[in-house]
């Protein structure tokens, strides 16, 4: 008997419309409202982390482009993982929490971000200096101008910034320095060392890694809260 | 090393507890967006009532389009053939005829109406009504040029799942068990 369309065919047919999987569909709607904020607010702090970083290495600070925030970051993920345009690979990812692959995400909308203004701003640079052939000199003022603008993009960051980092880690060593553990705690972050590292350099458990870090933070939160921008801000609220 | 560098790994290293925020607890990451400058309780109501629409958004659009076929229903549930399978113990070749209708309503054991009716939200009298309409064609796409496209003959329930190669034993046994129940 001729069916029409073969089981072969239907089954190929099924695997064309391939979409969110249950698995995940399940998970993302049985979260509750308590562990996606815990989540959300983990990804904004990645996320400021990610948008920070560009303000150190280029010193272009404020608007990201497109309209993005780290707010903004963050949810383009959590839609994306929504929506399948993001597949959770759970042997990658695997449990049930979608902190890793959202992270993940984050990071990698942050960076394409980033890197599509630095090169726009790169290739303009670059643009307006090569096709700025005019002899006259109000033309090569301009070539010179781009050319200097090009130079200090690529090449170095502005003494102050360097210093001010400096500053700031001098003031965080010297907040903890009577704290032999605090101390040993920053002497890990400066050597980039992760939460297990930490934990084994200074032979005690991951929890009071975490214990130290509330501690650090405590005594240093003011200064991070420069570092940051925070402290403006608040100011530039308090006195709207 | 260059300055920049530089200046990047001092900002990294500086920052390198922000590196495990998932060790971190509701309160303290608040306390952490606070000295960031966040309005944290603002930027929570925004994303939960922004997370609310994500989701009904999906439900509505479920709800709304719960007929037009069986597939189209599951997918707007996040799930696909296989899934839908797997959601309903029956096969992706199964899922696949019923969605056509190459299936003899009259066969269908009364299980099957309950189980799909579950696995895509819907009332079990809109699953039935869909499941009596007239044999589906196979889409354009698979046409031979040089044929008629031809109205298929619905198969009856059984002999689809015993002739059915994509389906495990398991399932097999149990499904053909319901023939003792009609």
């Amino acid at each position: 008997m001729d069916y029409g369309t073969t089981d072969a065919e239907l089954a190929l047919e099924a695997e064309e419309m391939k979409t969110l999987d249950p698995e995940t569909e399940k998970l993302l709607h049985g979260y509750t409202e308590e562990e996606w904020l815990t989540w959300y607010n983990a990804l904004v702090v990645i996320a400021t982390r990610e948008c920070k970083k560009r303000y150190w290495r280029t010193g272009k600070d404020g608007h990201l482009p497109e309209g993005y925030s780290p707010e903004t970051i963050v949810q383009e993920a959590i839609a994306r993982l929504f929506d399948g345009r993001r597949q959770w690979n759970h042997l990658e990812y695997p449990g049930n929490s979608p902190i890793g692959i959202l992270r993940a995400t984050v990071e990698s909308i942050a960076g394409d971000l980033v890197r599509s203004q630095e090169h726009k701003r790169y290739a303009y640079l670059e643009s307006a200096a090569d096709d700025d052939d005019d002899d006259d000199s109000e033309g090569r003022a301009e070539r010179l101008l781009h050319q200097s603008r090009k130079n200090a993009y690529q090449l170095s960051l502005p003494p102050d910034r360097t210093v001010y980092l400096s500053g700031v880690l001098s003031r965080i060593e010297a907040r903890v320095e009577d704290r032999a553990d605090l101390s040993s705690y920053l002497a890990c972050l400066l050597r980039e060392l992760k939460r297990s590292q930490i934990a084994e350099e200074l032979k005690v458990s991951p929890d009071r890694v975490d214990e130290l870090r509330k501690q650090f933070l405590a005594r240093t939160d003011d200064i991070y809260q420069e570092l940051f921008g925070g402290k403006q801000q608040a100011q530039k609220k308090g006195g709207a | 090393m260059s300055e920049k560098d530089s200046t990047d790994k001092v900002f990294e290293s500086l920052t390198a507890w922000m590196d495990s925020p998932d060790t971190m607890d509701l309160a303290e990451l608040r306390q952490v967006r606070r000295m960031m400058g966040d309005n944290v309780e603002q930027s929570e109501r925004e994303f939960l009532s922004w997370l609310g629409n994500l989701k009904g958004g999906l439900e509505e659009t479920a709800a709304m389009l719960e007929i037009e076929s069986i597939l189209s229903s599951a997918k707007k549930l996040g799930l696909d053939a296989p899934g839908l399978a797997d959601a309903t113990e029956l096969s992706v070749v199964l899922v696949m005829k019923l969605d056509r209708r190459l299936i003899d309503f009259g066969s269908i054991p009364e299980k099957i109406f309950d189980v799909l009716a579950n696995a895509l939200h819907a009332a079990k009298a809109l699953v039935t009504e869909y499941l009596q309409q007239p044999p589906v064609l196979a889409t354009e796409a698979r046409f031979r040029a040089n044929e008629n496209p031809k109205v298929p003959e619905p198969q009856n329930f059984f002999d689809a799942v015993r002739s059915d190669k994509s389906i495990g034993e398991e399932r097999r046994v149990a499904l053909l068990a319901l023939s003792g129940e009609r």
